[in-house]
């Protein structure tokens, strides 16, 4: 049976908050699609436009297999694992639940493409604010696919991917506990995507209780995935293309730092990773190509521990997970955050 | 009559999701179907393509399977935009595939202007020629294993990239390196000093026969080719453009 919640004021109020959020999306989506078509009618077998062109197809074709592989495993969560299960699962105090979430990637290699419909399913599942935080910033870093791409990039400079792999695994960790002290789970989720998640669960629990057999399980599950991919996926989209419109207007010389000091060189090279949407098995061997350059080994990191925390592409995915002010509040500490990070290793370095 | 409109679009809206991914599963067949999928990324990442090929199999038939007891859509509008979202890049890819990153993206793709501007007009060197022998060589191999070909006799192939900041008999040839898509691409490129070079337009393909050697200008380290022979080619299929690390 189909149980319905009570409707309360909060309730209410989210709703209202909703519609104008959703009419403004929608309209910005609707300006997406047009917007492209126009750039294909009167653009098209220009330089510019096949530049774009091409950045904005390749970075949909490598980031789409990542994500159906997030939704599906995001839809067998969903249908297979029950909420006790999970919250028997973790750890018990609130520092060990996120100290475990954000190495959880040794585990589950996960890309920054592919963590978010896990980590929108799992907050479902009762997973705390803080652990999914820090699970959806340190997975995409803290997980032996990315180390072997980096220790490859830098000829198996292994400090390096120590480097990465440390700093990037305490800013998790760091950003899952303030998110957690500034913001309750209800403050800093969506309010549709928890109701509707809610919905789902009981709608389909009694489907995917006990007696229903494994074969309708799985199709549950897949179907799960198949509808967040048909929701997320756009936001991949839209995210990829403004990447390459900004990889072509900002041309990647202007990033170059002039920089000698560190502060310059790392809030340059940070914004470059926003800039870029690399993915993190990718993006050493771009910081690497830098190496002859004056860029520093600081910036280099930051770099590297940015870009699967934050890009463009990620910015609109979370708008499926978060409230605005939550994405507002979490962009600005994990960038304050790398970049103290970086600034305080060139000061002991030196 | 506006009702039953709206209500062929709700059950039409229905079948959205499943269409859509029958298109991209289309797109895939294609992009794997003589290894187009070069042209935008990886060889390396063709399992993952193809991971993504079945994936979406088995979601449309998940979706098809239960579509009998879908509801009706009520937010139309919502499920037509997702549509349209997820059309554009399958329209770009038709669109674009055939075209490659040629001169106005190694503009883009540089890291330091300087590389690409004011290059200085050099002589070509005497040097002592350790092996007569030409090497054919991609730009990638030349650029990686710069000190076992230095000196050598090589070949290699690639566009040709002139600028009013370039010396009149020297030109750059470059390509294209990817290491997961083409957003990542790294331009590698090469100098080349060559009296027959004058009437080579950018991104004119040409094979190119010489001396390889790293001279050093402004205090950097620039790899140059003094050339014997300058041809031009025919340009490779899209799929066969870019060079791949590993």
């Amino acid at each position: 049976m189909l149980k319905t919640f009570p409707i309360t004021a909060e309730v209410n109020h989210h709703h209202s908050d909703k519609q104008k959020s959703g009419k403004a999306s929608r309209w910005a989506q609707i300006c997406f699609v047009l917007l492209a078509i126009c750039l294909l009618i009167f653009f098209r077998n220009t330089p510019q436009f096949n530049t774009m062109g091409i950045t904005f197809i390749s970075i949909v074709l490598e980031a789409f297999p990542f994500m159906l592989i997030g939704t599906l495993v995001g839809g067998f969560i969903e249908v297979f694992v029950p909420q006790e299960k999970i919250t028997r699962w973790l750890p018990e105090g609130r520092f060990m639940t996120v100290f475990t979430a954000a190495g959880l990637g040794i585990f589950f290699p996960v890309c920054e493409c592919a963590v978010v419909p896990v980590v929108r399913r799992l907050l479902n599942k009762g997973v705390p604010l803080s652990a999914a935080v820090a699970f959806l910033l340190g997975g995409p870093i803290v997980n032996p696919v990315v180390a072997a791409s980096t220790a490859v990039a830098y000829f198996f400079d292994w400090s390096i991917v120590v480097n990465r792999l440390a700093f990037g695994y305490f800013i998790a960790v760091a950003a899952g506990l303030l998110m957690s002290a500034f913001f309750t789970k209800t403050q800093a989720i969506r309010p549709d995507t928890l109701e509707n998640q809610r919905f789902f669960v009981h709608a389909d629990s009694a489907e995917s209780g006990v007696n229903t057999s494994l074969r309708k399980k799985i199709g549950l599950a897949v179907n799960h995935a198949a509808n967040d991919f048909f929701d997320i996926g756009r936001f991949l989209v839209i995210g990829a293309f403004l990447a390459a419109s900004i990889q072509l207007l900002a041309p990647r010389y202007l990033f170059s730092p002039i920089a000698s000091t560190p502060v310059s060189s790392i809030s340059i090279m940070m914004v470059m990773a926003i800039v870029l949407n690399l993915c993190s098995e990718a993006d050493a061997f771009v910081a690497a190509s830098l190496q002859w350059t004056l860029v520093p080994i600081s910036a280099q990191l930051a770099f590297m521990i940015l870009g699967p925390m934050l890009d463009i592409k990620l910015l609109l995915m979370y708008g499926r997970i978060f409230r605005n002010r939550a994405i507002i509040v979490l962009s600005a500490i994990t960038f304050l955050l790398v970049f103290l990070s970086m600034i305080f290793r060139d000061f002991m370095i030196k | 009559m506006k009702e039953k409109v709206k209500n062929t679009l709700a059950v039409f809206s229905v079948c959205l999701p499943a269409i859509t991914f029958i298109v991209w599963i289309a797109a895939y067949c294609w992009l794997l179907n003589g290894d187009r999928y070069k042209a935008f990324m990886q060889p390396k990442l063709r399992p993952m393509l193809i991971l993504a090929l079945l994936l979406l199999l088995i979601f449309v038939m998940a979706l098809i399977s239960q579509l009998s007891r879908k509801k009706k859509e009520t937010n139309i509008t919502d499920v037509w935009l997702r549509t349209a979202i997820l059309f554009v890049p399958a329209l770009f890819l038709w669109t674009v595939y055939g075209q490659s990153l040629g001169a106005y993206a190694l503009s883009k793709k540089t890291f330091d202007a300087d590389e690409i501007f004011s290059i200085p007009q050099t002589q070509p060197e005497q040097l002592s020629i350790m092996d007569s022998s030409v090497k054919s060589a991609s730009l990638l191999d030349l650029l990686k294993n710069s000190d076992e070909f230095e000196g050598t006799h090589v070949a290699t192939e690639g566009m040709v990239f002139r600028s009013n900041t370039i010396a009149e008999n020297t030109f750059k040839i470059f390509r294209f390196a990817i290491i997961c898509c083409a957003a990542d691409a790294l331009p590698l490129w090469i100098l080349v000093n060559s009296e027959e070079s004058q009437n080579l337009e950018n991104e004119t393909w040409v094979k190119v026969e010489g001396i390889f050697k790293i001279k050093k200008i402004n205090g950097r380290q620039i790899p140059h080719i003094d050339a014997e022979a300058v041809q031009p080619i025919t340009t490779p299929a899209p799929e066969k453009q870019y060079l791949f690390f590993y």
